[in-house]
């Protein structure tokens, strides 16, 4: 193979790496800590621990609660009845322990528990909980 | 008929049936964090397709190589039919993924870096094809490109790896152990190994029919159209209770026979009996069922950990026919409805091979 092809396909290696690294960085989720630099409400998509998962059927809400890397915890919550309609039933238990992505305004709050509520717009869930749970097929 | 050619039939079969069993008797997660549990069948549609996409890219890739080396002008058409193809089935593995993602994590596209990276290795082979047209002296366009399809083969570890690399929505082989314990043991694997090696089948016949047009090839088009038709009659049973008329209303009027569909949204197994709570297009309806009566096997589990038992209804579309009452309904009869993300999936994998095929019989008749 010529050197010049050697070179131009290093070239166009490094170029293609380049904007896939930059792409992937750009767009990639942002942790639950990003969020104690934020002092004003904005929109926000974050990823974050479930910790606990709360329904409020007075109030029509699902409540999640989400925790950064340096143990940061956020309060996200979804309309019930739009995560039901949306999703099917309540939200599953099995959730609890994995990781969580939610789109959504950020509402900074100054408290000793929690930096801040996340009005979830929509919900980004991982799935690896899923695979780890036990099979059922038809019958 | 060649040996090459029976194979790409037999694999054509075999694939069609392999869509049909996981389809009505594949098993599936009990437990999802969003959405309908039976979404997960989509595993054994979308994840062969994607990975041989990465298998046809990477002939395509060796056969630049191959060209670069010696300048034979058939291994760079080679590698051509592989990356166009390794492309179709790339663009079937981008829109099989939003159909799920919609399902099991809330929205068509997440910006997800394995989405990413994936969308970004088809536009990198897209300009492949764009160099292949814009160059017009042949041997200067065999080598530019041949040299581009080298460089851009590095989007395929990238978005492999990228899960790997950073928090992503898409599992790591090592958190799917359920997935690939039990039945799907056989399943997944068998049906990744499938889909690779008919990926090399059908660029191996795109390539002949490049360059010997048989009389067979129109031969196996039409069987290959036939297959993918009958794999459409197949699964046709399972989409048509998405479009079953169900009551409008949501009176119910005592002892009148019914049938609801819904999504359950609750349930409890109270005095032997499954108690669920059943969401309709309209309404929330009680439903009491015997076990017996609902098709799913096993009905209750102890998720790992011990301290959760669940009805592994929850979650599922389901059609209800049964008998007011009072205030609930007595289901007599119970079907579960196959997610449509799976069967749409399924549809368009059909259509792509019947794609082909017909592409390939226009070409036969230049």
């Amino acid at each position: 193979m010529k050197k010049s092809n050697l070179i131009g396909i290093a070239g166009l290696i490094l170029i293609i790496v380049s904007i896939g690294v930059f792409t992937v960085k750009t767009s990639g989720y942002k942790d639950v800590d990003y969020l104690l630099n934020i002092n004003e409400s904005r929109e926000v998509t974050v990823e974050g621990k479930v910790v606990d998962i709360h329904v409020d059927f007075d109030k029509n809400l699902v409540v999640f609660t989400l925790e950064g890397q340096s143990g940061a915890r956020v309060i996200a919550y979804y309309k019930l009845d739009k995560f039901q309609s949306e999703y099917g039933g309540l939200p599953s238990h099995s959730t609890v322990d994995s990781k969580m992505v939610v789109s959504g305004l950020f509402i900074p709050v100054k408290s000793s528990i929690y930096i801040g509520e996340i009005q979830i717009r929509s919900i980004l869930t991982g799935c690896h909980k899923a695979y780890e749970a036990p099979q059922v097929k038809k019958t | 008929m060649s040996t090459k050619n029976l194979i790409l039939i037999a694999l054509l079969a075999l694939y069609a049936i392999f869509i049909v069993y996981v389809i009505y008797y594949g098993p599936y997660p009990a437990s999802v964090p969003l959405g309908d549990p039976s979404a997960y069948k989509n595993t054994y549609i979308h994840v062969p397709i994607a990975i041989s996409s990465y298998v046809l890219f990477t002939a395509g890739m060796i056969y630049s190589l191959l060209y670069l080396r010696g300048k034979n002008n058939r291994y760079a058409e080679k590698s051509y039919i592989y990356i166009s193809l390794g492309l179709v089935f790339a663009t079937l593995t981008l829109v099989q993924g939003s159909l799920w993602a919609k399902e099991s994590w809330g929205t068509y596209w997440n910006w997800d870096p394995r989405e990413t990276g994936v969308l970004l290795l088809w536009f990198a082979y897209l300009v492949y094809l764009a160099i292949r047209r814009s160059i017009s002296d042949k041997e200067k366009m065999l080598r530019v490109s041949s040299a581009y399809a080298v460089a851009a083969y590095i989007m395929v570890p990238f978005s492999f790896a990228l899960p790997y690399i950073t928090f992503s929505l898409h599992p790591r082989v090592q958190e799917t152990s359920q997935m690939i314990g039990g039945e799907s043991a056989i399943l997944l694997p068998g049906g990744i190994l499938l889909g690779i090696v008919l990926g090399i089948a059908l660029a191996e016949y795109l390539i002949d029919l490049r360059f010997n047009k048989s009389r067979y090839t129109r031969t196996i088009a039409y069987i290959g159209i036939a297959l993918n038709i009958a794999l459409l009659l197949a699964l046709a049973p399972a989409a048509i209770p998405h479009f079953s008329g169900v009551i409008n209303t949501c009176a119910l009027d005592e002892g009148s026979y019914i049938t609801i569909k819904g999504t359950v949204i609750e349930s409890k197994l109270i005095d032997s009996s499954i108690n669920m709570i059943v969401r309709t297009e309209k309404c929330v309806f009680r439903v009491i069922a015997q076990p017996e009566k609902i098709p799913l096997s096993p009905l209750v589990i102890v998720m790992p950990g011990g301290n959760l038992t669940l009805i592994t209804i929850e979650s599922h579309n389901i059609v209800v026919k049964g008998t007011v009452n009072s205030t609930y309904i007595v289901a007599s009869e119970i079907e579960i409805l196959e997610n449509k993300s799976v069967l749409i999936n399924s549809f368009l994998y059909s259509l792509t091979i019947i794609g082909l095929m017909v592409y390939a019989l226009r070409r036969i008749g230049e």
